[in-house]
């Protein structure tokens, strides 16, 4: 594309940073907010951690308090225990005396085994004088005490109260087994006691309450902070997917922002910054287009104003310069041959450069006198017809054809004398392009065909065609690689073309020669 | 940092772990020879003191206190214990017969048990090792620079898993595997576990040595 118009000076569109601001902000915010998630979860948990402590706490010290009013309980019951031992032993000693009736002591041998026999948890008697054992009845068999099967309870000595024995100094005690089961469960309740701060949390880690309280806060503190962990890159991902398309088309801004209306955005998916990417390529497309265009019509406006001055200067000496060489050669007095001849062959040269610059001033002025384009709705069937009418005969040669199909039924916004003119300036071209290239038959064909929006007009010749790298500027005002061409029929083409908001394309032919497309809107998309 | 005292916190630090984070006290113990065999003797009154209140309390209530010693043997300069043993000692006032039983356990020396009137002997009896053999004199090297110390670690009443019922551990058996697996990322979280209801450690000092023969 060239480009007549100024544009700002290229500067290289600035790289997008590796980490934006925007993605900053974006991950700054969902981590924020996962960070008041979490932070508040984690606050509850703690709050509830630690009424729930509280509980088990006040729980643990009324089971304490259980413990120790047991515990007393104990004690009051070894005392009675004891007290009623005691007792047994007074009234064992009470019914000795009975029974032996002041028989002498060696003989309360049998006495003794029968108080065994009655009371089942007795284990012995001994009577004793002064400490020294006067006779002893004893349970036989029974395991001793350190085996744990038994708790051995001794009483208190009862002395021999009876008028036979009064002043012997005889005295009874008496060894009672009590069921070790009671002093188990004593002791599990102080087991129960001292390990109540303390809980199982593995088959071999036992762990304080407090310290188990201050892990578990540990604990959640560590999954707040690895389901941080987790929000973040999961954040990082979703914003850097985002963000990085927010940052393309940044990119692409700033490089058109610089000048560059050939940068355009890559492909970013079909969400929503997807469509706003591709509306943004779009949009440049089009803007690229107008830019061509308005550049073309301005390049074509300077030589149509060019060719009006130059018309002007060189048309109106012409005449004068004409007739006053036909004045010259009227009054030539043709006294002498040979000066008559030097005038003929000098008045011929002058009216033949005469009679070219009059051909140059009618190209300018063609050029020149292109009207604007007055759009009014025409069909574009009525546009062929009267080109037909007017134009049928291409040449005189019966071997000439020129073929125009049958329009479709489109209507569009234009102007028919202009639009004719466009046709006449191609077919023109088309024949005098195929004559250059050598004898032969000349073939033009005009057809069109629309689609919803658009009509597309085809001029097509056997010519030598248009080589891809001309296709654009044969546009060109005198842009011709004719001889005898003036080089303003497809710029006068173009220049309606685009009047009519139009493009205008080279394509190759089937007929082997040149393509000129002619795309113009339709007035309104056809029906079907 | 000195060479001697770094060399201490180095011996320190594993002995520290030993005794459930307590820091280790210099205390002065005697040490005799006796036939083939090195005989300690050092109390360890912090571990049952009659000023702790709760332990009194306990004890009273006929609760048996139980104390575990581990004693270790070092060489001085080194950090892996020459010998190393157990005792458990278990004190219980026995209202039925209305006296205080001090019971000494030693690892294939059996089980003995003395018993005192009043409290405060009974304690004494239980917090001292007296004449505790250390280890066989043959197995130590003699001379002044041969120089040895010994770590007590004293527990009071000393507090195990097997000790607490299967059923009180917590996301153990009958609970839900989430709890389980709650438990277990809980357990990863506990840093101090309790080893007692306390612990006491000391380490002799001074060092001691065989006299040459």
């Amino acid at each position: 594309m060239t480009s007549a118009s100024p544009r700002r000076s290229r500067r290289p569109a600035p790289r997008v940073p590796w980490w934006g601001r925007l993605e900053s902000r974006v991950i700054t915010a969902l981590v924020a907010l996962g960070i008041l998630c979490v932070g508040a979860s984690a606050y509850l948990v703690k709050l509830t951690v630690e009424y729930f402590d509280a509980l088990v706490g006040a729980a643990i010290e009324r089971s304490d308090e259980a413990a120790d009013i047991a515990a007393a309980h104990y004690a009051e019951l070894v005392a009675v225990y004891k007290e009623a031992y005691r007792a047994r032993a007074r009234a064992l000693t009470r019914d000795l005396e009975a029974e032996l009736g002041g028989a002498p002591v060696r003989e309360a041998g049998g006495a003794l085994a029968r108080a065994l026999e009655g009371e089942a948890d007795l284990v012995a008697v001994t009577l004793l004088r002064g400490g020294e054992v006067v006779v002893e009845a004893e349970r036989r068999n029974l395991l001793p005490e350190e085996t744990g099967a038994w708790i051995w309870v001794p009483t208190e000595p009862v002395a021999l109260r009876g008028p036979a024995y009064a002043g012997e100094g005889l005295t009874l005690v008496a060894l009672f087994a009590l069921d070790p089961a009671i002093e188990r469960r004593h002791q599990a309740l102080g087991r129960l006691k001292r390990e109540g701060e303390h809980i199982a949390v593995a088959p071999q880690a036992v762990v304080d309450r407090d310290e188990l309280e201050s892990a578990v806060f540990r604990a959640i503190a560590a999954a707040s902070a690895l389901v941080l962990m987790v929000a973040f890159i999961a954040g990082f991902l979703l914003a850097r997917a985002t963000t990085r398309k927010v940052s393309e088309l940044s990119r692409v801004m700033r490089e058109v922002a610089a000048g560059d209306l050939s940068a355009r955005v890559r492909s970013l998916g079909k969400d929503e910054l997807g469509v706003l990417a591709a509306a943004f390529n779009r949009m440049l497309d089009e803007l690229a287009a107008a830019q061509g265009k308005v550049a073309y019509l301005e390049r074509v406006s300077a030589w149509q104003e060019m060719a009006r001055r130059i018309a002007h200067e060189i048309k109106n000496p012409l005449t004068p310069i004409q007739l006053a060489v036909q004045n010259l050669r009227e009054k030539d007095p043709k006294v002498s041959p040979r000066f008559s001849a030097l005038l003929e062959t000098s008045a011929e040269i002058v009216e033949d450069e005469i009679e070219a610059l009059r051909r140059m001033v009618g190209t300018f002025s063609q050029l020149a006198k292109v009207p604007e384009a007055q759009l009014a709705p025409i069909r574009l069937d009525r546009v062929f017809a009267e080109f037909e009418r007017a134009y049928g005969h291409l040449t005189d040669n019966p071997g000439d054809r020129l073929e125009v199909a049958p329009p479709p039924a489109a209507r569009l916004l234009g102007d028919r004398q202009l639009l004719k003119q466009c046709l006449v300036n191609l077919v023109e071209n088309a024949v005098l392009s195929r004559r250059d290239a050598g004898p032969g038959d000349v073939h033009v064909r005009i057809r069109a065909h629309a689609d919803a929006e658009e009509v597309e007009i085809w001029v097509e010749d056997n010519g030598p065609g248009i080589a891809a790298e001309r296709r654009e500027r044969v546009f060109e005002p005198y842009e011709s690689s004719r001889e005898q061409g003036s080089g303003l029929g497809l710029a006068i083409v173009k220049k309606i073309v685009l009047d009519h908001h139009g493009e205008v394309r080279v394509e190759e032919s089937e007929l082997g020669g040149a393509a000129i497309v002619i795309r113009l809107p339709l007035e309104r998309p056809l029906a079907s | 940092m000195n060479r001697r005292a770094f060399l201490a916190a180095g011996l320190g630090l594993p002995l520290i772990a030993a005794g459930g984070r307590e820091l280790l006290r210099t205390r002065r113990a005697d040490f005799v020879e006796v036939g083939d065999s090195v005989l300690m003797s050092v109390d360890l009154p912090e571990l049952l003191s009659t000023r702790d209140r709760d332990a009194m309390a306990s004890l009273e209530s006929a609760f048996a206190t139980t104390l575990v010693f581990e004693i270790k043997l070092y060489r001085s300069g080194s950090s892996r214990p020459i010998s190393a043993q157990r005792r458990v000692v278990k004190i219980q006032w026995n209202p039925w017969k209305e006296r205080f039983s001090v019971q000494t356990s030693d690892p294939g020396q059996g089980t003995r048990t003395v018993y005192f009137r009043d409290r405060n002997p009974a304690i004494a009896k239980a917090v001292a090792l007296d004449r505790l053999p250390i280890a066989h004199s043959g197995a130590l090297s003699r001379g002044r620079n041969a120089t040895y110390f010994v770590t007590v670690v004293g527990q009071r009443n000393p507090i195990t898993a097997a000790l607490l019922p299967d059923d009180e551990l917590v996301g153990g058996q009958g609970q839900g595997s989430d709890l389980a697996a709650f438990s277990r990322w809980i357990g990863i979280f506990i840093r101090d576990t309790p080893a007692a209801e306390k612990t006491f450690a000391i380490r002799t000092t001074p060092a001691f040595y065989l006299v040459e023969r």
